[in-house]
Protein backbone atom coordinates (compact mmCIF):
# COMPACT_ATOMS: atom_id res chain seq x y z
CA UNK A 1 0.00 0.00 0.00
CA UNK A 2 1.30 3.53 -1.07
CA UNK A 3 0.38 7.02 0.91
CA UNK A 4 -2.92 7.76 -0.87
CA UNK A 5 -4.54 4.16 -0.94
CA UNK A 6 -3.66 4.60 3.25
CA UNK A 7 -5.17 7.73 3.57
CA UNK A 8 -8.44 7.10 1.57
CA UNK A 9 -8.40 3.53 3.84
CA UNK A 10 -7.90 5.41 7.10
CA UNK A 11 -11.77 6.09 8.63
CA UNK A 12 -12.42 2.22 7.23
CA UNK A 13 -9.56 1.21 9.02
CA UNK A 14 -10.49 3.47 12.43
CA UNK A 15 -14.18 1.82 12.27
CA UNK A 16 -12.20 -1.73 12.13
CA UNK A 17 -14.26 -2.13 8.63
CA UNK A 18 -10.89 -3.47 6.87
CA UNK A 19 -10.78 -7.37 6.09
CA UNK A 20 -7.58 -9.08 7.91
CA UNK A 21 -5.46 -8.79 4.69
CA UNK A 22 -5.89 -5.54 4.25
CA UNK A 23 -5.12 -4.39 7.92
CA UNK A 24 -1.80 -6.08 7.80
CA UNK A 25 -1.11 -4.18 4.42
CA UNK A 26 -1.94 -1.45 6.40
CA UNK A 27 -0.08 -1.60 9.78
CA UNK A 28 2.64 -2.94 7.53
CA UNK A 29 2.91 0.50 5.55
CA UNK A 30 2.35 2.35 8.55
CA UNK A 31 5.69 1.34 10.30
CA UNK A 32 7.71 2.51 7.44
CA UNK A 33 5.81 5.58 7.02
CA UNK A 34 5.95 8.62 9.56
CA UNK A 35 3.50 10.71 7.55
CA UNK A 36 1.03 8.24 7.88
CA UNK A 37 1.22 7.80 10.94
CA UNK A 38 0.62 11.29 11.91
CA UNK A 39 -2.58 11.77 9.75
CA UNK A 40 -3.68 8.43 11.47
CA UNK A 41 -3.52 10.10 14.55
CA UNK A 42 -4.92 13.32 13.79
CA UNK A 43 -8.03 11.24 12.44
CA UNK A 44 -8.39 9.15 15.27
CA UNK A 45 -8.80 12.59 17.70
CA UNK A 46 -11.38 14.11 15.04
CA UNK A 47 -13.14 10.74 15.32
CA UNK A 48 -12.99 10.83 19.57
CA UNK A 49 -13.95 14.32 19.47
CA UNK A 50 -17.18 13.49 17.53
CA UNK A 51 -18.17 10.85 19.45
CA UNK A 52 -17.54 13.28 23.01
CA UNK A 53 -20.51 15.43 21.41
CA UNK A 54 -23.79 14.13 22.64
CA UNK A 55 -26.28 13.42 20.17
CA UNK A 56 -29.72 16.12 19.65
CA UNK A 57 -32.78 13.51 20.04
CA UNK A 58 -36.12 15.10 18.80
CA UNK A 59 -38.60 16.35 21.49
CA UNK A 60 -41.65 13.75 21.55
CA UNK A 61 -44.67 16.14 20.06
CA UNK A 62 -42.17 16.42 17.03
CA UNK A 63 -42.83 13.19 15.78
CA UNK A 64 -46.69 13.64 16.20
CA UNK A 65 -47.04 16.80 14.38
CA UNK A 66 -44.63 15.61 11.71
CA UNK A 67 -46.57 12.87 10.49
CA UNK A 68 -49.57 15.15 10.72
CA UNK A 69 -48.07 17.16 8.49
CA UNK A 70 -46.87 14.69 6.13
CA UNK A 71 -50.89 13.69 5.95
CA UNK A 72 -52.00 17.35 5.63
CA UNK A 73 -49.86 17.87 2.91
CA UNK A 74 -50.04 14.49 0.90
CA UNK A 75 -53.93 15.00 1.34
CA UNK A 76 -53.75 18.43 -0.21
CA UNK A 77 -51.47 17.29 -3.04
CA UNK A 78 -54.03 14.83 -3.69
CA UNK A 79 -56.85 17.56 -4.32
CA UNK A 80 -54.16 19.97 -6.10
CA UNK A 81 -54.07 17.16 -8.25
CA UNK A 82 -57.89 16.88 -9.51
CA UNK A 83 -57.36 21.15 -9.99
CA UNK A 84 -54.10 20.73 -11.70
CA UNK A 85 -55.03 21.42 -15.59
CA UNK A 86 -57.78 24.63 -14.41
CA UNK A 87 -54.91 26.74 -12.91
CA UNK A 88 -52.95 26.25 -15.92
CA UNK A 89 -55.77 26.82 -18.02
CA UNK A 90 -56.84 30.01 -16.49
CA UNK A 91 -53.05 31.39 -16.45
CA UNK A 92 -52.60 30.91 -20.08
CA UNK A 93 -56.29 33.44 -20.60
CA UNK A 94 -54.59 35.54 -18.52
CA UNK A 95 -51.50 35.89 -20.48
CA UNK A 96 -53.20 35.75 -23.46
CA UNK A 97 -55.48 38.84 -22.09
CA UNK A 98 -52.47 40.58 -21.01
CA UNK A 99 -51.13 40.52 -24.37
CA UNK A 100 -53.85 41.31 -26.16
CA UNK A 101 -54.58 44.61 -23.44
CA UNK A 102 -50.72 45.03 -23.77
CA UNK A 103 -51.61 45.27 -27.90
CA UNK A 104 -54.19 47.56 -27.35
CA UNK A 105 -53.13 50.03 -24.89
CA UNK A 106 -50.05 50.26 -27.36
CA UNK A 107 -52.43 50.84 -30.62
CA UNK A 108 -54.54 53.09 -28.56
CA UNK A 109 -51.21 55.09 -27.47
CA UNK A 110 -50.22 55.17 -30.72
CA UNK A 111 -53.04 56.33 -32.44
CA UNK A 112 -53.38 58.93 -29.49
CA UNK A 113 -49.63 60.30 -30.45
CA UNK A 114 -50.74 60.53 -33.95
CA UNK A 115 -53.92 62.41 -33.89
CA UNK A 116 -51.70 64.68 -31.61
CA UNK A 117 -49.19 64.83 -34.38
CA UNK A 118 -52.02 65.20 -36.62
CA UNK A 119 -54.04 68.17 -35.40
CA UNK A 120 -50.55 69.73 -34.99
CA UNK A 121 -50.18 69.34 -38.32
CA UNK A 122 -53.16 70.52 -39.39
CA UNK A 123 -53.42 73.03 -37.06
CA UNK A 124 -49.71 74.30 -38.95
CA UNK A 125 -51.21 73.66 -42.18
CA UNK A 126 -53.64 75.69 -42.01
CA UNK A 127 -51.62 78.28 -40.72
CA UNK A 128 -49.41 77.60 -43.51
CA UNK A 129 -52.17 77.74 -46.12
CA UNK A 130 -53.40 81.08 -44.78
CA UNK A 131 -50.42 82.34 -45.38
CA UNK A 132 -50.15 81.28 -48.77
CA UNK A 133 -53.52 82.41 -49.24
CA UNK A 134 -52.21 86.20 -48.44
CA UNK A 135 -49.09 85.50 -50.72
CA UNK A 136 -51.02 84.31 -53.47
CA UNK A 137 -53.51 87.11 -53.26
CA UNK A 138 -50.65 90.02 -52.94
CA UNK A 139 -48.70 88.60 -55.92
CA UNK A 140 -51.35 87.65 -58.43
CA UNK A 141 -53.35 91.03 -57.73
CA UNK A 142 -50.82 92.67 -59.82
CA UNK A 143 -51.40 89.98 -62.97
CA UNK A 144 -51.91 91.22 -65.92
CA UNK A 145 -54.79 88.76 -66.55
CA UNK A 146 -58.10 89.76 -65.67
CA UNK A 147 -59.12 86.39 -64.73
CA UNK A 148 -56.25 85.84 -62.24
CA UNK A 149 -56.80 89.29 -60.81
CA UNK A 150 -60.34 87.69 -60.24
CA UNK A 151 -58.91 84.65 -58.65
CA UNK A 152 -56.22 86.37 -56.47
CA UNK A 153 -59.49 88.26 -55.17
CA UNK A 154 -61.43 84.87 -54.69
CA UNK A 155 -58.47 83.74 -52.66
CA UNK A 156 -58.67 87.19 -50.28
CA UNK A 157 -62.21 85.60 -49.21
CA UNK A 158 -60.69 82.50 -47.66
CA UNK A 159 -58.07 84.56 -45.62
CA UNK A 160 -60.52 84.45 -42.30
CA UNK A 161 -58.04 88.12 -41.50
CA UNK A 162 -56.35 89.39 -44.04
CA UNK A 163 -53.91 92.31 -42.77
CA UNK A 164 -53.98 95.52 -43.88
CA UNK A 165 -51.39 95.10 -46.39
CA UNK A 166 -54.25 92.90 -48.24
CA UNK A 167 -57.23 94.82 -47.48
CA UNK A 168 -55.41 97.60 -48.90
CA UNK A 169 -54.48 95.58 -52.23
CA UNK A 170 -57.89 94.75 -52.82
CA UNK A 171 -59.04 98.10 -52.39
CA UNK A 172 -56.43 99.30 -54.99
CA UNK A 173 -58.14 96.55 -56.81
CA UNK A 174 -61.72 98.60 -56.42
CA UNK A 175 -60.57 101.40 -57.01
CA UNK A 176 -58.06 101.21 -59.72
CA UNK A 177 -58.50 98.00 -61.56
CA UNK A 178 -59.36 98.80 -65.40
CA UNK A 179 -61.63 95.83 -65.57
CA UNK A 180 -64.99 95.81 -64.20
CA UNK A 181 -65.72 92.34 -63.53
CA UNK A 182 -62.29 92.46 -61.24
CA UNK A 183 -63.74 95.71 -59.37
CA UNK A 184 -66.87 93.82 -58.71
CA UNK A 185 -64.61 91.01 -57.39
CA UNK A 186 -63.10 93.11 -54.82
CA UNK A 187 -66.26 94.92 -53.99
CA UNK A 188 -68.24 91.41 -53.24
CA UNK A 189 -64.49 90.23 -51.35
CA UNK A 190 -64.40 93.79 -49.38
CA UNK A 191 -68.18 93.08 -48.38
CA UNK A 192 -67.52 90.81 -45.82
CA UNK A 193 -65.42 93.29 -43.56
CA UNK A 194 -68.20 96.09 -42.84
CA UNK A 195 -66.93 96.83 -39.48
CA UNK A 196 -63.71 98.01 -41.20
CA UNK A 197 -63.28 101.33 -41.44
CA UNK A 198 -60.55 100.76 -43.95
CA UNK A 199 -63.30 99.15 -46.03
CA UNK A 200 -65.74 101.62 -45.47
CA UNK A 201 -63.85 104.77 -46.65
CA UNK A 202 -62.57 102.85 -49.48
CA UNK A 203 -66.11 101.90 -50.61
CA UNK A 204 -67.00 105.62 -49.85
CA UNK A 205 -64.36 107.60 -51.67
CA UNK A 206 -65.22 104.83 -54.72
CA UNK A 207 -68.76 105.98 -54.86
CA UNK A 208 -67.05 109.30 -56.03
CA UNK A 209 -65.00 108.07 -58.87
CA UNK A 210 -66.64 104.90 -59.74
CA UNK A 211 -68.72 105.51 -63.31
CA UNK A 212 -69.32 101.70 -64.29
CA UNK A 213 -73.02 101.09 -62.70
CA UNK A 214 -72.97 97.65 -61.76
CA UNK A 215 -70.02 98.36 -59.58
CA UNK A 216 -71.84 101.99 -58.36
CA UNK A 217 -74.71 99.17 -57.53
CA UNK A 218 -72.58 97.08 -55.70
CA UNK A 219 -70.86 99.66 -53.16
CA UNK A 220 -74.49 101.65 -52.96
CA UNK A 221 -76.01 98.27 -51.62
CA UNK A 222 -72.54 97.86 -49.18
CA UNK A 223 -73.18 101.05 -47.71
CA UNK A 224 -77.04 101.29 -47.18
CA UNK A 225 -76.42 97.76 -45.41
CA UNK A 226 -74.04 99.09 -42.95
CA UNK A 227 -76.00 102.23 -43.05
CA UNK A 228 -72.94 104.99 -43.11
CA UNK A 229 -74.33 108.13 -43.09
CA UNK A 230 -71.12 109.46 -44.54
CA UNK A 231 -71.91 107.66 -47.54
CA UNK A 232 -75.50 110.58 -47.89
CA UNK A 233 -73.86 113.05 -49.63
CA UNK A 234 -71.71 111.26 -52.38
CA UNK A 235 -75.40 108.95 -53.61
CA UNK A 236 -76.73 112.62 -52.97
CA UNK A 237 -74.45 114.24 -55.82
CA UNK A 238 -75.07 110.81 -57.99
CA UNK A 239 -78.82 111.69 -58.48
CA UNK A 240 -77.80 114.94 -59.78
CA UNK A 241 -75.36 113.39 -62.80
CA UNK A 242 -77.20 113.13 -66.00
CA UNK A 243 -74.87 110.21 -66.97
CA UNK A 244 -75.79 108.11 -64.07
CA UNK A 245 -78.24 105.52 -65.12
CA UNK A 246 -82.05 105.41 -63.85
CA UNK A 247 -81.85 102.17 -62.70
CA UNK A 248 -79.11 103.27 -60.63
CA UNK A 249 -80.99 106.27 -59.53
CA UNK A 250 -83.14 104.05 -58.48
CA UNK A 251 -81.11 102.28 -56.15
CA UNK A 252 -79.63 105.55 -54.32
CA UNK A 253 -83.67 106.32 -53.58
CA UNK A 254 -84.41 103.35 -52.36
CA UNK A 255 -80.86 103.24 -50.28
CA UNK A 256 -81.19 106.87 -49.13
CA UNK A 257 -84.42 105.93 -47.30
CA UNK A 258 -83.00 102.58 -45.51
CA UNK A 259 -79.71 105.32 -44.09
CA UNK A 260 -82.19 107.95 -43.54
CA UNK B 1 -57.12 80.83 -125.86
CA UNK B 2 -54.01 81.94 -125.69
CA UNK B 3 -55.26 85.46 -125.01
CA UNK B 4 -58.06 84.66 -122.16
CA UNK B 5 -55.58 82.41 -120.13
CA UNK B 6 -53.38 85.32 -120.06
CA UNK B 7 -56.44 87.60 -119.09
CA UNK B 8 -57.14 85.05 -115.93
CA UNK B 9 -53.96 84.93 -115.24
CA UNK B 10 -53.97 88.61 -114.71
CA UNK B 11 -57.00 89.07 -113.34
CA UNK B 12 -55.95 86.35 -110.23
CA UNK B 13 -52.76 88.61 -109.96
CA UNK B 14 -55.27 91.75 -109.13
CA UNK B 15 -56.98 89.61 -106.99
CA UNK B 16 -54.17 88.90 -105.12
CA UNK B 17 -52.92 92.49 -104.66
CA UNK B 18 -56.46 93.66 -103.90
CA UNK B 19 -57.15 90.89 -101.18
CA UNK B 20 -53.44 91.69 -99.55
CA UNK B 21 -53.90 95.58 -99.51
CA UNK B 22 -56.92 94.39 -97.08
CA UNK B 23 -55.03 92.09 -94.86
CA UNK B 24 -52.37 92.51 -93.04
CA UNK B 25 -50.11 89.80 -91.20
CA UNK B 26 -47.89 89.45 -88.50
CA UNK B 27 -45.40 86.53 -86.99
CA UNK B 28 -46.44 86.20 -83.24
CA UNK B 29 -43.51 84.65 -82.45
CA UNK B 30 -42.48 85.43 -78.54
CA UNK B 31 -45.77 86.89 -78.45
CA UNK B 32 -48.19 85.17 -75.50
CA UNK B 33 -50.88 88.33 -75.22
CA UNK B 34 -52.42 90.55 -77.50
CA UNK B 35 -54.57 93.80 -76.70
CA UNK B 36 -56.46 94.54 -79.06
CA UNK B 37 -58.43 98.87 -78.61
CA UNK B 38 -61.24 98.96 -81.30
CA UNK B 39 -64.23 101.17 -81.98
CA UNK B 40 -65.32 98.47 -84.35
CA UNK B 41 -66.83 95.10 -84.59
CA UNK B 42 -64.21 92.47 -84.40
CA UNK B 43 -64.89 89.10 -86.08
CA UNK B 44 -61.96 86.79 -83.96
CA UNK B 45 -61.20 83.54 -85.07
CA UNK B 46 -58.54 80.66 -84.07
CA UNK B 47 -56.38 80.45 -87.12
CA UNK B 48 -53.81 77.58 -87.59
CA UNK B 49 -50.47 79.61 -88.21
CA UNK B 50 -48.46 81.61 -85.62
CA UNK B 51 -49.52 84.56 -86.87
CA UNK B 52 -51.61 87.34 -86.71
CA UNK B 53 -53.94 88.13 -89.79
CA UNK B 54 -56.11 91.02 -89.80
CA UNK B 55 -58.50 91.58 -92.62
CA UNK B 56 -60.73 94.46 -93.23
CA UNK B 57 -64.85 93.85 -92.37
CA UNK B 58 -66.33 91.24 -90.93
CA UNK B 59 -69.43 88.85 -92.21
CA UNK B 60 -70.82 87.73 -89.21
CA UNK B 61 -70.60 90.67 -86.89
CA UNK B 62 -71.73 94.40 -86.20
CA UNK B 63 -75.34 95.52 -86.56
CA UNK B 64 -76.43 94.81 -90.31
CA UNK B 65 -78.37 98.05 -91.22
CA UNK B 66 -75.85 100.37 -89.91
CA UNK B 67 -72.69 97.97 -92.00
CA UNK B 68 -74.99 98.65 -95.64
CA UNK B 69 -75.52 102.66 -95.04
CA UNK B 70 -71.79 103.29 -97.67
CA UNK B 71 -72.13 106.62 -98.25
CA UNK B 72 -69.53 106.58 -94.27
CA UNK B 73 -66.84 104.67 -95.90
CA UNK B 74 -63.51 105.98 -97.70
CA UNK B 75 -64.25 105.07 -101.27
CA UNK B 76 -61.10 102.80 -102.30
CA UNK B 77 -59.40 105.56 -103.62
CA UNK B 78 -59.52 108.98 -102.62
CA UNK B 79 -58.29 111.29 -105.74
CA UNK B 80 -57.73 114.12 -103.50
CA UNK B 81 -55.53 112.38 -100.93
CA UNK B 82 -53.13 111.70 -103.43
CA UNK B 83 -49.65 112.92 -101.98
CA UNK B 84 -50.82 112.76 -98.82
CA UNK B 85 -51.00 110.13 -96.03
CA UNK B 86 -53.80 109.61 -93.35
CA UNK B 87 -52.63 110.73 -90.01
CA UNK B 88 -54.70 109.68 -87.11
CA UNK B 89 -54.99 111.43 -83.84
CA UNK B 90 -54.33 107.82 -81.69
CA UNK B 91 -50.69 107.31 -83.04
CA UNK B 92 -48.77 106.59 -85.95
CA UNK B 93 -50.69 103.99 -88.75
CA UNK B 94 -47.24 101.74 -88.64
CA UNK B 95 -49.45 99.10 -90.36
CA UNK B 96 -50.90 100.54 -93.51
CA UNK B 97 -54.15 99.56 -92.43
CA UNK B 98 -55.21 102.30 -90.09
CA UNK B 99 -53.70 100.30 -87.45
CA UNK B 100 -50.87 101.52 -84.93
CA UNK B 101 -49.45 97.92 -83.71
CA UNK B 102 -46.69 97.86 -81.12
CA UNK B 103 -44.53 95.24 -79.08
CA UNK B 104 -44.08 95.81 -75.72
CA UNK B 105 -42.24 92.51 -74.50
CA UNK B 106 -44.60 89.75 -74.62
CA UNK B 107 -47.66 92.01 -75.27
CA UNK B 108 -48.43 93.02 -78.76
CA UNK B 109 -50.99 96.27 -78.49
CA UNK B 110 -53.31 96.89 -81.76
CA UNK B 111 -54.69 100.18 -81.91
CA UNK B 112 -57.55 101.05 -84.38
CA UNK B 113 -56.91 104.34 -85.68
CA UNK B 114 -60.02 104.35 -87.80
CA UNK B 115 -63.49 105.46 -86.05
CA UNK B 116 -66.31 103.38 -86.29
CA UNK B 117 -67.78 105.13 -89.18
CA UNK B 118 -64.65 104.32 -91.39
CA UNK B 119 -64.56 101.07 -90.64
CA UNK B 120 -66.80 97.81 -91.78
CA UNK B 121 -65.41 96.17 -88.73
CA UNK B 122 -62.14 94.00 -88.42
CA UNK B 123 -61.38 90.21 -88.98
CA UNK B 124 -59.05 88.85 -87.10
CA UNK B 125 -56.93 86.01 -87.01
CA UNK B 126 -54.75 84.57 -84.15
CA UNK B 127 -53.25 81.39 -83.22
CA UNK B 128 -54.50 79.41 -79.86
CA UNK B 129 -50.91 80.51 -78.12
CA UNK B 130 -51.66 83.86 -77.41
CA UNK B 131 -54.46 85.16 -74.66
CA UNK B 132 -56.54 88.40 -75.98
CA UNK B 133 -57.54 91.13 -74.28
CA UNK B 134 -60.10 93.22 -76.22
CA UNK B 135 -61.81 96.56 -75.81
CA UNK B 136 -64.33 97.15 -78.65
CA UNK B 137 -64.84 101.00 -77.81
CA UNK B 138 -68.43 102.51 -77.54
CA UNK B 139 -70.30 100.70 -80.31
CA UNK B 140 -68.26 97.55 -81.34
CA UNK B 141 -69.43 94.13 -80.65
CA UNK B 142 -67.70 90.87 -80.23
CA UNK B 143 -68.11 87.69 -82.12
CA UNK B 144 -65.37 85.34 -80.74
CA UNK B 145 -65.03 81.54 -82.10
CA UNK B 146 -62.67 78.44 -80.99
CA UNK B 147 -60.52 80.43 -79.04
CA UNK B 148 -59.64 78.21 -76.20
CA UNK B 149 -57.18 80.93 -74.28
CA UNK B 150 -57.54 83.65 -72.14
CA UNK B 151 -60.34 85.81 -72.92
CA UNK B 152 -60.89 89.44 -71.57
CA UNK B 153 -63.32 91.14 -73.62
CA UNK B 154 -65.32 94.60 -72.91
CA UNK B 155 -67.99 96.23 -75.19
CA UNK B 156 -70.01 99.12 -74.25
CA UNK B 157 -73.26 99.03 -76.35
CA UNK B 158 -72.09 96.02 -78.48
CA UNK B 159 -73.27 92.27 -77.80
CA UNK B 160 -70.28 89.68 -76.94
CA UNK B 161 -70.77 86.71 -78.42
CA UNK B 162 -68.11 83.79 -77.30
CA UNK B 163 -68.97 80.26 -79.42
CA UNK B 164 -66.68 77.27 -78.68
CA UNK B 165 -64.74 78.63 -76.04
CA UNK B 166 -63.22 77.19 -73.12
CA UNK B 167 -62.21 80.37 -70.44
CA UNK B 168 -60.77 81.89 -68.54
CA UNK B 169 -63.37 84.67 -69.64
CA UNK B 170 -63.57 87.63 -68.49
CA UNK B 171 -66.46 89.61 -70.11
CA UNK B 172 -68.12 92.49 -69.22
CA UNK B 173 -70.88 95.19 -71.38
CA UNK B 174 -73.05 97.72 -70.69
CA UNK B 175 -75.40 97.64 -72.18
CA UNK B 176 -74.88 94.56 -74.68
CA UNK B 177 -76.25 90.91 -74.54
CA UNK B 178 -73.77 88.97 -74.12
CA UNK B 179 -74.01 84.91 -75.01
CA UNK B 180 -71.30 82.03 -74.40
CA UNK B 181 -70.96 78.68 -75.23
CA UNK B 182 -68.22 76.75 -73.81
CA UNK B 183 -67.21 73.06 -75.07
CA UNK B 184 -65.45 72.70 -71.62
CA UNK B 185 -64.32 74.58 -69.04
CA UNK B 186 -60.82 75.46 -67.68
CA UNK B 187 -60.20 75.07 -64.32
CA UNK B 188 -57.26 76.76 -63.87
CA UNK B 189 -58.82 80.51 -63.75
CA UNK B 190 -62.50 81.88 -62.90
CA UNK B 191 -64.80 82.81 -65.19
CA UNK B 192 -66.75 86.19 -65.00
CA UNK B 193 -69.37 87.65 -67.15
CA UNK B 194 -71.09 91.18 -66.25
CA UNK B 195 -73.30 93.59 -67.98
CA UNK B 196 -75.13 96.39 -66.68
CA UNK B 197 -78.64 95.72 -68.59
CA UNK B 198 -77.85 93.51 -71.03
CA UNK B 199 -79.22 89.84 -70.56
CA UNK B 200 -76.14 86.84 -70.03
CA UNK B 201 -76.66 83.57 -71.43
CA UNK B 202 -74.34 80.91 -70.57
CA UNK B 203 -74.25 77.51 -72.05
CA UNK B 204 -72.00 75.00 -70.33
CA UNK B 205 -71.54 71.39 -70.97
CA UNK B 206 -73.57 69.30 -68.19
CA UNK B 207 -70.67 67.52 -67.11
CA UNK B 208 -68.70 71.11 -65.93
CA UNK B 209 -67.25 71.21 -62.60
CA UNK B 210 -68.19 74.55 -61.48
CA UNK B 211 -68.85 76.75 -58.18
CA UNK B 212 -71.19 78.94 -59.66
CA UNK B 213 -72.02 82.68 -58.77
CA UNK B 214 -75.48 84.13 -60.42
CA UNK B 215 -76.64 87.47 -59.31
CA UNK B 216 -78.85 89.61 -61.07
CA UNK B 217 -79.84 92.86 -58.68
CA UNK B 218 -82.83 93.58 -60.99
CA UNK B 219 -83.49 90.64 -62.93
CA UNK B 220 -84.28 86.91 -62.71
CA UNK B 221 -82.04 84.16 -62.92
CA UNK B 222 -82.86 80.89 -64.65
CA UNK B 223 -81.18 77.65 -64.88
CA UNK B 224 -81.51 74.03 -65.57
CA UNK B 225 -78.23 72.62 -63.23
CA UNK B 226 -79.11 71.86 -59.92
CA UNK B 227 -77.47 74.34 -58.15
CA UNK B 228 -77.10 72.39 -54.46
CA UNK B 229 -76.61 75.00 -51.58
CA UNK B 230 -73.27 74.04 -50.31
CA UNK B 231 -73.78 75.49 -46.41
CA UNK B 232 -76.84 77.53 -45.33
CA UNK B 233 -75.02 79.60 -42.81
CA UNK B 234 -77.40 82.76 -45.02
CA UNK B 235 -74.48 84.67 -43.37
CA UNK B 236 -73.15 86.09 -46.28
CA UNK B 237 -72.64 89.77 -46.50
CA UNK B 238 -74.67 92.26 -48.28
CA UNK B 239 -75.32 92.31 -52.35
CA UNK B 240 -75.26 88.49 -51.41
CA UNK B 241 -78.93 88.71 -50.17
CA UNK B 242 -79.67 88.94 -53.96
CA UNK B 243 -76.72 86.12 -55.35
CA UNK B 244 -77.61 82.82 -55.83
CA UNK B 245 -74.26 80.42 -55.40
CA UNK B 246 -74.09 76.48 -55.64
CA UNK B 247 -71.96 73.59 -56.88
CA UNK B 248 -72.61 71.81 -59.95
CA UNK B 249 -71.18 69.06 -60.29
CA UNK B 250 -69.52 68.81 -56.82
CA UNK B 251 -67.62 72.61 -57.33
CA UNK B 252 -64.75 73.83 -59.08
CA UNK B 253 -63.20 76.49 -60.88
CA UNK B 254 -65.47 79.93 -60.00
CA UNK B 255 -67.86 81.20 -62.49
CA UNK B 256 -69.42 84.47 -61.74
CA UNK B 257 -72.22 85.90 -63.81
CA UNK B 258 -73.85 89.19 -62.78
CA UNK B 259 -76.43 91.66 -64.52
CA UNK B 260 -77.81 94.86 -62.49
CA UNK B 261 -80.88 94.74 -65.02
CA UNK B 262 -80.88 91.56 -67.45
CA UNK B 263 -81.77 88.38 -66.63
CA UNK B 264 -79.33 85.36 -66.54
CA UNK B 265 -79.77 81.96 -68.32
CA UNK B 266 -76.92 78.97 -67.40
CA UNK B 267 -78.07 76.20 -69.39
CA UNK B 268 -76.81 72.77 -69.96
CA UNK B 269 -75.41 72.08 -73.39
Amino acid sequence: MNCKEIELRIFDYLEGQLSKQEVSQFEGHLTQCEACNRELKARKKLLDTLQVIPQEKPLPGHLDSFEQMLTREKHRLKKDDALKVQPLYWKRAFQIAASFLLLLLGYLYGEYRGTQLAHTQIVQLQEQSQQLKTNMTLAMLDNRSASKRIQAVNYSEEIKMPDNQVLEAIVGRLQKDDNVNVRLAAAASLSRFQENRLVKDAFISALETEENPDVQIAIIQFLVHIKDERSVTPMKKLLNQPEVPDYVKFQVNQGLDQIL
Amino acid sequence: MKRTGMLSIVFMLMCIVTNAQKEFKKSLSGISRIEIETGTSIFLKKGASNEIIIKEGCSNCGNEEEMDQEEFYEPEEDEKAKGLTAIYAGGEDNTGVGIYMEKDGEILRINDLKSFYKRKGLTIIVPNAVAIKMNCGNLGSANIQNITNELEINTTVGYIKLNNVTGPVTAHSSTGNIDAVFTSVNQTAPISISSSTGMIDVSLPSNTKASVELKSTMGSVYSNFNLIEPREDGLKAIGGHKSITGNINNGGVKIALKASIGNIYLRKK
